[in-house]
């Protein structure tokens, strides 16, 4: 493995949509078993602070151990995660040149898998908040509006990145 | 939920450690050791008695079946290094002399994590497995011992 989220993938061999399922297998059960003892608001917020941390951390790691600039770190990673990602949705680009990119996702796996589990907001936590935490390598020089997902239940995920003057 | 992933069983615990650690390590925080750690092995446990129940279908609920899962699912991938040392159809011994999941979690520094979220599942797994079997061990790897004295047994 060589590329900036070989560790993050765990095993290149694996789909991120199983890595995310094999997470949610074990995750879910926990959550479930801790909402009955404490109740589903006070574990929400638990793990709702520790999976975004964790994120956070995680890609803040790997663009530390990426050399360029900024916008370079972000399109490194992103290149990877959009590939891995980009094989469970199916998406349009409505525009991409040099000051910005939009992309309308109109399906995504990851969505299907977690709505049919009755836990959208933990595949929010688990797969729709890398986005903002890969835009947060580029330090300022790429930023991302996402007004809906489908996880959210929007019939699109709407993403507008703007990309700061070169 | 499907279990039809094809992958090592060291590798999807490491992949489901990846998510685990950061919330109970945050429970623990915002509710203490002793309760985290009661609250997420019931959970454990359930889930893992089900597993159980899924590995006797697919490999025999029987003590050959429990080699063949101690070889062929927990070993696969150089999960761990065995050493049967008996094997009749009312008993199955045998000592883990390596054990990559637990050198997964030493790394992290999470050895105590370790017990709770992967060693702890055995007992409750062999529930689900058989009613007729029952599991002793005395020590693992992952506790800091020499080895993991798996002992499994058929109930008097």
């Amino acid at each position: 493995m060589t590329g900036p989220l070989d560790d993050y993938l765990v095993d290149p061999t694996l789909s991120l949509l199983d890595k995310t399922r094999i997470q949610a297998q074990v995750l879910v059960p926990v959550l479930r078993g801790l909402r009955a003892e404490l109740g589903r608001d006070k574990v929400d917020v638990i793990v709702k602070q520790a999976l975004r941390e964790w994120s956070k951390r995680l890609f803040t790691a790997i663009a530390d151990g990426i050399e360029g600039s900024p916008r370079q770190k972000w399109a490194a990673i992103q290149s990877v995660f959009g590939e891995v990602s980009g094989r469970e949705v199916e998406f349009q680009i409505l525009r991409h040149d040099d000051e910005g990119l939009d992309i309308d996702v109109t399906r995504c796996r990851f969505a299907e898998f977690f709505h049919a589990l009755d836990e959208p907001e933990l595949g929010a936590l688990l797969i729709c908040a890398a986005d903002f935490d890969i835009v947060a390598a580029g330090d300022g020089e790429v930023s991302l509006e996402r007004a809906q997902t489908i996880m959210q239940g929007a019939p699109r995920c709407a993403f507008r990145y703007r990309f700061a003057p070169r | 939920m499907t279990d039809e992933i094809a992958i090592s069983h060291l590798q999807r615990r490491k992949i489901e450690a990846r998510a685990l650690i950061p919330f109970i390590e945050a429970c623990r925080e915002k509710l203490g050791d002793g309760p985290t750690s009661e609250l997420v092995s019931v959970a454990i446990r359930a889930r893992s008695s089900e597993e159980g129940a899924k590995w006797a279908e697919l490999l025999g609920g029987d003590v050959a079946g429990l080699r063949k899962l101690a070889e062929t699912v927990w070993a696969a991938g150089g999960g761990m290094d065995i050493e049967v040392l008996e094997q009749t159809a009312d008993r199955l011994a045998f000592n883990v002399t390596r054990c990559r999941y637990a050198e997964f979690f030493q790394e992290l520094g999470l050895r105590d994590l370790g017990v709770l979220i992967h060693c702890n599942r055995d007992r409750t797994m062999v529930t689900g497995f058989s009613n007729d079997i029952e599991l002793a061990r005395s020590q693992t790897i992952m506790e800091g011992g020499t080895c993991c004295d798996f002992r499994f047994r058929r109930k008097e």
